[in-house]
């Protein structure tokens, strides 16, 4: 009698993204209520306030801190779920786009993580010199919000293999069409902010709609709707494993070929 | 619109109805790129109006500053560009082979449209830089160049499309998947116009 097909790879990929989603929300949690900092303090306010802003919450922010510091590279389990899947798909040769979107993902969790090191170093002895405070304070929100480009490789990539036809062809897979053109679609309206080391008001800002709230909000819409793609792939490439012995993917392309 | 869905509706073997089919003209996917730019930039236009509401005199006084024929022509450009569009839509499921040969031209003059914009558009900033007005001289001339730049970055990406929309007219044959992305191409180029429809007038002309 033949032995039962493993899922080990599916769960794992499973509980990896719940994971990630789990950081990711407790991330959130910690930037929203620990650290204030959505909305953000204005581009604008002087050094002695941002001072008195790091004065006032100093404990709070210190605590957020050290949450994010659990919590930061929550886009490192999610996308190595999302690049395992990206090669699944990837037929023809090398899989170069999986693999940027792991770079990616490995890279975008240091300017996740950084903005909070910054603010909570800024609350970490927030009577000094309110200079110094502000510089810190404005070094981690100009990081966060300004360090687009590696979100924008991960999401190229993901573009191109759902608007590749052979895409399509593979069963259970969690990158349809209709995905590309969204995420194609939060590529360009990531892409304004780096903009916000110029101005100190309006749209551009580091707490205006194009650099902060914008980005904020499609950044969460992506990894929501992803994941939502994710778990239905996974549990359709479980349910034909079960059933036939194999996950639907190309045969001749083993996803784990992936690097 | 209507050109194109008259123009792409796929022949069909069932016998002919009175009653007309409705069919979404390009993907289903190409609509939700397409309406997000539409939503997000009709939020600028309403944060646009918002702080012109609080400043109405100096956003005036800014607006006088503006070169209304610069917007004008290229108001021009792009409605011509546009209506090359619609000709090429005509044109590329037709069984005439003279006629089918017009569809890379017509894209070619589109394109020219789209970067003669682009040209006028530089040397509209050109003229503002030359005389000190840059984004961080008052909220009107922030507005201005950030709607404007974004339109303009909307532009060249549809630039980029229409390249694409010139090699694969210039194929004999489309399949039903080329098509339909060739028809999304298309309502993009369009959209684009319609944002700049409502862009000239909401910065150069409203008062």
């Amino acid at each position: 009698m033949p032995a039962a097909p493993s899922l080990f790879s599916e769960k794992s990929q499973r509980a990896i993204l719940w994971w990630g989603i789990g950081l990711a929300v407790v991330y959130a949690v910690a930037l929203i209520f620990l650290m204030k900092m959505v909305p953000p303090p204005d581009a604008d306010w002087s050094a002695e306030r941002v001072a008195e802003f790091y004065r006032d919450n100093s404990t709070s922010i210190r605590w957020g801190a050290v949450i994010s510091g659990w919590t930061g590279a929550f886009m490192m389990p999610i996308l190595a779920v999302v690049a395992i899947q990206m090669a699944r798909v990837e037929t023809g040769g090398a899989k170069i786009w999986a693999a940027l979107s792991l770079v990616s993902g490995a890279v975008m969790s240091i300017w996740l993580a950084l903005p909070p090191i910054f603010w909570g170093a800024a609350a970490f002895s927030a009577d000094r010199n309110p200079e110094i405070t502000a510089m810190t304070h404005e070094i981690g929100l100009l990081t966060l919000v300004t360090t687009d480009q590696f979100y924008v490789f991960l999401w190229v990539g993901v573009t191109v293999l759902c608007l590749r036809p052979a895409t399509q062809l593979v069963k259970h897979n969690p990158f349809p069409r209709w995905w590309g053109y969204l995420s194609l679609w939060i590529t360009i309206m990531f892409e304004a902010g780096a903009f916000a080391f110029v101005p100190k008001t309006g749209l551009l800002s580091w707490n205006g709609l194009l650099v902060f709230w914008s980005p904020l909000s499609l950044f969460g819409v992506w990894i929501s709707i992803q994941s939502w793609l994710l778990f239905r792939a996974l549990r359709g490439q479980e349910a034909e494993k079960l059933a036939t012995g194999t996950t639907g993917a190309p045969v001749s392309e083993p996803a784990e070929a992936l690097l | 619109m209507t050109d194109i869905d008259l123009e792409a509706r796929p022949a069909t073997t069932s016998p002919p109805s009175t009653r007309r089919t409705r069919r979404i003209p390009g993907e289903e996917g190409t609509w939700i790129f397409i309406f997000g730019d539409m939503c997000v930039f009709a939020v600028f236009f309403c944060v646009f109006l918002h702080a012109r509401i609080s400043d109405p005199v100096g956003f005036a006084r800014d607006q006088a500053e503006l070169n209304q024929n610069f917007g004008a022509i290229n108001t021009v450009l792009l409605l011509v560009s546009s209506l090359f569009i619609v000709l090429t839509m005509r044109v590329i499921h037709s069984s005439n082979a003279v006629m089918r040969a017009k569809a890379p031209v017509f894209i070619a003059a589109a394109w020219l449209c789209g970067a003669g914009f682009l040209v006028i558009k530089g040397f509209e900033y050109a003229e503002k830089v030359h005389h000190g007005i840059t984004p961080q001289t008052s909220d009107f001339f922030m507005y201005y160049f950030v709607l404007t730049g974004l339109h303009a970055f909307h532009l060249v990406l549809g630039l980029a499309l229409l390249v694409v929309l010139f090699v694969m007219s210039r194929k004999p044959e489309l399949s039903k998947g080329q098509f339909a992305f060739f028809e999304g191409g298309a309502c993009f180029w369009h959209m684009v116009d319609l944002l700049w429809l409502v862009l000239f007038p909401l910065i150069f002309l409203v008062r």
